[in-house]
């Protein structure tokens, strides 16, 4: 079969009316949520989980790719209007995007928005497509020495690529792994680190801790901050614009649109970046080549159209990853790897031989989803805009009631929701202590396989660990690994990194 | 006498190594097996131990890295916020989705900075009828509705 009867496949299970309407279903509501503050394309998706479990694991998936998409759009429609951005990965968006809409361009800035994604989203549909069957063939044959350096690579890109601290990143991994540990150890049926607790032994649900870290912990911090004024911009200045680009803008803002696709479809298939470093490397290189770098901060159309291009390829492209490895790049996709678990699915590269349908289907659905949101989403600005200037002390309440319904209904279990409890109390130490939350969600889904496949490897060698440096495909990867690691001792990197994450 | 500069690096450095040493501890109750054969404890310990020495440098870091000050953190919002979760876990099954919703709304009000009262009642017999609606009849969760008596 070539791509394109496989994508012919995709479409013919995406464009089933039931298909079709929980992809709108899904689209629309991680807008609908992407669009409040605060709440990320990972909250939203912990949270909404639950409308989920009673489909079937392809309508699921879709379901759970359409809010990731619209939790997207969402934030950059904040960012744009009123200069909040709904997510890490639209903060570089509030820079052009909102100074746009002061000068009455906000509609211009939206449109540039939603068609750049748009463009980005279909370059990067096929570049899954193309890609991810070749890398499952190369995955099937990997076994556990080459998962576990894989893993490796991973984890050490993530630490690299997270804010902050390279010491509390790596901890918080660890500490994540362990964590990850904690339930009966599959191998050998003892409970590990349950405290004797029963309902500990099935192990720490992912769930509970995205909610907790990702949700329930921005209500709080939200919270602690005095409660801001949005003013609805489109009352304050002369309403939105036209919805419409001029000659000028447009010539201005494709070839911006091609290069944050070419960045972010590049990018998103690091560990740990998604769309956040897609969109801020864009940025950057538009501000380097335009010819007028001082335009920006003031209202460029490219440093909207760039950023947000990246940003949706990087979304579309880290799934590669997920789809055929079965690892997660970004906390997003760990929650799509226990969705996947959920149903019953164990995700890897042989998902695609043994679930075609589900997952040609998930791609073609990727490409629809893009399609609602750029025709649903510029008529319902309106809505947006409403929905974005009411008050945050009505808004937490319910946020934080559907974070209680979504945990509950995970298994109806009482300990799970005195659980979340709990991490929430955590998660809020460690933000106060500048401890990123994202390696430890990831350290907790990798940790049980990178376990499983240390042993397996340790067990094919008898017991030498030589063999992660014998077998060529996991000595590449260790030597990437090695060379991210080095990135970060060399002074001059280094710096760089720590000016990229302060602009 | 050295002074602490980083008491952030401080908290979480010793956070760190209490969790990699208490991960040790009780994993050593763990068949440990051999690299070969690994047992139940051989990873734990591993992870553990790694974990306390990275605390461990970042809590030496804490004396002489730059200096950083740790704010006071308010706790009427992590307080009541948490107190609303657990209210949650534990009247949802003897009380049934509605009242629950009803009063965790109520209850996760006393976390802003001002209650107002009437505000907070409409908001929270808001929810609790909605949120009824559509988990329950809409998605058919198997939630009780109403107390179970």
């Amino acid at each position: 079969m070539d791509i394109f009867d496989n994508i012919l496949l995709g479409f013919s299970v995406a464009i089933t009316l039931k298909n079709l309407s929980y992809c709108l279903l899904g689209s629309l509501v991680g807008t609908l949520v992407g669009v409040l503050p605060g709440l990320g394309p990972v909250a939203t998706i912990a949270m909404l989980m639950p409308l989920t479990y009673g489909l079937d694991t392809t309508t699921a998936l879709i379901m759970l790719a359409g809010i990731y998409y619209g939790a997207q759009y969402g934030g950059s429609t904040t960012a744009v209007l009123v200069n909040i951005p709904g997510e890490t990965s639209s903060i570089i968006t509030t820079f052009d995007g909102h100074q746009m809409a002061l000068q009455g361009r906000a509609a211009e800035a939206l449109l540039v928005a939603a068609l750049g994604s748009f463009f980005a989203g279909t370059v990067s549909t096929f570049l899954v497509a193309g890609f991810a069957p070749p890398l499952s063939m190369l995955a099937i044959n990997f076994s556990a020495p080459e998962y576990f350096s894989l893993m490796v690579l991973c984890l050490i890109g993530l630490v690299v690529l997270a804010h902050g601290s390279v010491l509390k990143a790596i901890a918080m991994v660890l500490a994540g792994l362990l964590l990850g540990l904690v339930g009966q150890d599959v191998t050998s049926g003892v409970n590990r680190l349950t405290f004797g607790i029963r309902e500990l032994s099935d192990g720490i649900g992912f769930v509970v801790v995205a909610m907790a870290l990702f949700g329930i912990n921005e209500i709080i911090v939200g919270l602690e901050s005095p409660e801001e004024r949005r003013e609805v911009l489109s009352k304050k200045r002369g309403g939105l614009g036209k919805w419409s680009l001029s000659k000028e803008d447009f010539r201005l803002a494709w070839p911006a649109s091609v290069r944050g696709t070419a960045l972010g479809a590049v990018l998103g298939l690091l560990p740990g970046s998604g769309g956040v470093l897609a969109s801020f490397v864009s940025y950057i290189v538009e501000k380097k080549i335009a010819k007028d770098p001082s335009r920006f901060g003031k209202g460029a159309i490219e440093g909207v159209a760039g950023p947000e291009s990246a940003n949706n390829a990087g979304a579309q492209t880290s799934f590669i990853p997920m789809l055929t490895l079965g690892l997660p790049s970004t906390p997003t996709m760990a929650l799509m790897i226990g969705a996947l678990t959920l149903h019953g699915i164990q995700p890897g590269p042989q998902v695609m031989t043994t679930n075609p349908t589900l997952f040609w289907g998930l791609i073609a659905s990727m490409w629809i989803g893009n399609l609602f949101l750029v025709i649903l989403n510029l008529p319902l600005i309106g809505v947006w805009i409403k929905l974005v200037s009411v008050r945050f002390r009505l808004l937490y309440p319910a946020i934080l009631l559907f974070c209680c319904i979504g945990v509950y209904s995970l298994s109806n279990s009482t300990f799970e929701v005195i659980l979340t409890s709990l991490f929430c109390v955590l998660g809020y130490c460690l933000v106060k202590l500048d401890c990123e939350p994202a390696p430890l969600l990831l350290g907790m889904i990798l940790g049980p396989m990178m376990e499983e496949n240390l042993r397996r490897a340790m067990t094919i060698s008898r017991g030498d660990p030589g063999v992660f440096i014998r077998r060529p495909v996991s000595l590449v990867l260790l030597i990437f690994a090695a060379a991210l690691l080095l990135m970060l001792v060399v002074p001059a990197i280094r710096k760089k990194r720590v000016e990229a994450f302060k602009e | 006498m050295i002074k602490i500069r980083n008491p952030k690096d401080l908290c979480a450095g010793l956070f760190f190594m209490v969790f990699g040493l208490s991960a040790v501890l009780i994993s050593r109750t763990y068949p440990l097996g051999t690299a070969f054969r690994m047992g139940a404890g051989y990873f734990p310990i591993l992870i553990g131990g790694i974990l306390f020495l990275i605390g461990l440098v970042i809590v030496i870091k804490a004396f002489f890295g730059a200096r950083e000050s740790l704010s006071l953190p308010k706790w009427r919002p992590l307080l009541f916020i948490v107190i609303s979760i657990i209210l949650f876990g534990l009247m949802i099954k003897p009380l049934g989705l509605v009242v629950t919703a009803f009063i965790v709304v109520m209850t996760s009000g006393l976390a802003g900075e001002r209650f107002h009262v009437r505000e907070m009642i409409l908001l929270a017999t808001v929810l609790a009828v909605l949120s009824a609606v559509l988990f329950v009849s809409i998605l058919g969760l198997p939630f009780p509705v109403w107390p179970q008596l």
